[in-house]
């Protein structure tokens, strides 16, 4: 390794230290995970992950049991079915709002962005015996369907997605925008061609965020579609428990199972955003 | 307190009401006398038309879940009825929260009587005897059950599976070479037993009492099982009812009996510290270990699902079983302590009742017993579908017992069997506390 990087500074030895240092405190707990997933229940019970080279207890049971359930599959979908689409709407109608409460003169657009803001602090569990009885039987009974999911996922999503595109778009050069008006284009246009283009990067924050929360949410998914046919993954992992919680070694290869699919959207998304960011740029 | 008289008194012929409201009286006393017109008419079958299907919601999932639907297979068939199992291992509050929205599963499987009878007083529940026939019903299980789910006189709940709790385990073989007597006939004896094992250098107990939120509990059935041995059944409603205040000076001794037992030099592996850094499921590993490092384990007849599975495939010959003990001066019949989950009915039709009718019926679980880890709550269930040896004589101490008493943290006020009588088990075994410090605590806490 050269002591010096590409830009000629040299390199700091204590950052050199650190770094990996702390890369590798921060991944401990997911590889003990890791390695604990793949012991049985009474080695991990009895000893450590970290013995478990000398000491033994290695076994494949846990994923085939994981993998064998037969809802696991159709659950793994129903969660792409879910996630998806729960991500995708409230960066969609945020992106809109977001423009308009950067670019767009309306009366009031203070005090209805503070008012969006305030939002974010209200926490979803007060909002969740009105929202069983708005969706539920005694409602619009489309409790247990994916639409309801997808609306409370929108509604509580949207605040911070506000928020933190309203935020980005405020840095874009207002010249740009300006110009694009001075050419004859329309909101929708600019909206499309010039604004959306730009904030790929704090979108593509978002909606990593959005997804992953959609993705692990086990009190909403439970509670508004039920451990039904529609269960996402999450839901029957925790289904996968007995009455004094047996079975909770199935949990460890449950967690890594369901990673996949996160990881697999992040890794080959990765490339797409960096390059979106990088071909959103202005010339000034 | 209101008492009601079941509706079918009510309802049958005036010969038929003699003689079964006297049955009735000497079987069921709560129920019989006093006022008439209750909330519930009795339900004649064609009522209400069912749509075919039932859903159920319970608590347990995994293997549970599946021998749980493998015996209802051939019901469904034979009804035409399909039953759809929702499992939540947090059913305490989504039961509560979907009740409240007006989505009520049409039947639920509570492992508690407490959230049971939130909803009992709320009258979302239909109690049993609208639907059941609770003389037969009362006839066949252990007794006891059913007024564990009495709410002002009323059964809301019937059980569809027994945990038996009043077991000690231990390793047969090294028990065996050790030459311990296997059958104590008192608690004194067994101490006579564990101090044998002290001076062969072998810890006498493991305990466990590690459980996430809920740790504590299984301290709570330490307290219950010597109040039951030590006072007797007639003092243990007392205390679970709050007729006898939690300080009372009988329940201070049993602290102070099981603190001899739990906190004795020696007495437990690991002493008070692993006891509440052990998860209870992996309390009874160290029997199993090569040598043993503990020989005793005091759980209910769940924890076989804990245990190595080398052991599981060869119970009969691995693991021995025998009835938690009578204490010496205390009471004098054998009183098990367990649990159960009741069954309950939210949706009155043709279909719930027929599916209630089988699910707290002797001929429910078969498949279950097949499977292991199930008991069932009626004397008159069949032995010889048990899989297992062991789990026969669990099921025989079960039915055995003289006195059965439900779980009493499960009876008290969710603030206190599911709250300060956990958290007071805690500190006190730490050392936190004194007996008569915890209980005027838990005391003084009981929901006014």
């Amino acid at each position: 390794m050269s002591m010096t990087m590409k830009d000629g500074r040299r390199r700091s030895i204590f950052a050199t230290i650190a770094m990996p240092l702390l890369a590798i405190l921060w991944t401990v707990p997911t590889i003990g995970l890791l390695v604990t997933s793949f012991r049985s229940r009474e080695a991990a019970a009895s000893t450590g992950w970290w013995t478990s080279l000398w000491e033994g207890g290695w076994t494949l049971d846990n994923y085939a049991q994981v993998l064998g359930d037969p809802s696991i599959s159709g659950s793994l979908i129903n969660s792409i079915v879910v996630a998806v689409p729960a991500t995708v709407l409230p960066i969609m109608f945020a992106a809109f709002a977001a423009y308009a409460f950067t670019f767009i003169k309306f009366p009031a657009k203070d005090v209805l962005f503070i008012v969006i803001v305030a939002l974010m602090v209200v926490p979803i569990q007060v909002a969740f015996q009105p929202m069983l009885d708005l969706l539920g039987p005694r409602g619009l009974g489309i409790n247990g369907q994916f639409v309801a999911v997808w609306m409370l996922h929108t509604g509580f999503g949207m605040p911070l997605a506000v928020y933190i595109l309203r935020n980005y778009m405020a840095t874009l050069p207002h010249s740009v925008v300006e110009s694009a008006k001075i050419d004859g284009a329309s909101h929708f246009q600019t909206f499309w061609r010039l604004v959306a283009p730009m904030s790929s990067p704090a979108i593509a924050a978002f909606a990593t965020l959005q997804f992953l929360w959609v993705w692990n949410d086990l009190l909403i998914a439970k509670l508004f579609l039920g451990g039904g046919e529609n269960k996402t993954v999450i839901v029957s992992l925790q289904q996968m428990l007995g009455t004094q919680g047996q079975g909770t070694e199935l949990l460890t290869a449950g967690a890594f199972v369901s990673m996949v699919i996160p990881m697999l959207v992040f890794f080959g998304l990765q490339r797409f955003l960096v390059r979106g960011m990088t071909a959103g740029s202005v010339k000034g | 307190m209101t008492r009601r008289h079941s509706r079918r008194t009510i309802m049958a012929g005036a010969a038929a009401t003699a003689a079964l409201g006297m049955t009735g009286c000497l079987q069921n006393p709560d129920q019989s006398g006093g006022s008439g017109g209750g909330g519930g008419e009795k339900y004649t079958p064609g009522d209400t038309p069912g749509p075919g299907s039932v859903s159920i919601l319970g608590a347990f999932g995994g293997q549970e879940q599946e021998a749980f639907l493998a015996s209802l297979e051939a019901f469904e068939a034979d009804s035409g009825i399909t039953i759809q199992y929702t499992p939540d291992s947090d059913f305490t509050n989504t039961i509560q929260q979907r009740a409240g929205a007006g989505d009520a599963p049409d039947i639920a499987l509570f492992p508690q009587p407490g959230g049971m009878f939130d909803l009992a007083g709320k009258g979302m529940l239909t109690p049993i005897d609208v639907f059941l026939d609770y003389d037969q019903l009362n006839s066949t299980l252990i007794p006891g059950f059913l007024d564990s789910a009495r709410l002002q006189g009323r059964v809301y709940g019937a059980p569809m599976r027994m945990a038996c709790k009043s077991l000690i385990w231990y390793p047969k073989k090294a028990y065996e070479e050790g030459g311990y007597a296997t059958e104590p006939a008192t608690m004194q004896e067994l101490y006579e037993i564990t101090d044998q094992m002290k001076a062969d250098g072998i810890a006498p107990w493991s305990d466990g009492w590690g459980s996430d939120q809920a740790t504590g509990w299984v301290g709570t059935d330490w307290i219950e099982e010597f109040m039951l041995r030590v006072h007797g059944p007639v003092v243990y409603d007392d205390w679970t009812k709050h007729r006898l205040p939690f300080n009372a000076p009988e329940v201070v001794e049993v602290f102070d009996i099981v603190g001899e037992l739990l906190k004795g030099e020696g007495n437990v592996l690991g002493g008070t510290n692993a006891i509440i850094n052990t998860p209870f499921s992996e309390a009874p590993l160290p029997l199993f270990g090569e040598p043993p490092q503990a020989m005793l384990v005091r759980q209910g007849n769940f924890v076989t699902g804990f245990f190595p599975e080398d052991v599981v495939a060869n119970m009969d010959e691995e693991v021995g079983v025998y009835a938690m003990p009578t204490w010496e001066g205390g009471f004098d019949g054998q009183p098990i302590l367990g649990g159960g989950d009741l069954a309950t009915l939210f949706t009155l039709n043709d279909d719930t009742v027929k599916v209630m009718e089988f699910l707290t019926s002797d001929a429910f679980g078969a498949e279950w017993a097949e499977a292991g880890g199930w008991l069932s709550p009626h004397r008159t269930f069949d032995p010889e579908q048990y899989s297992d040896s062991i789990t026969r004589q669990v099921a025989e101490i079960a039915a055995g017992a003289a006195v059965f008493r439900y779980d009493g943290s499960d009876l008290m006020p969710t603030a206190v069997g599911a709250g300060s009588f956990w958290k007071g088990m805690v500190e006190w075994l730490q050392g936190a506390k004194t007996s008569q410090e915890v209980c005027d605590e838990i005391e003084a806490g009981w929901p006014k």
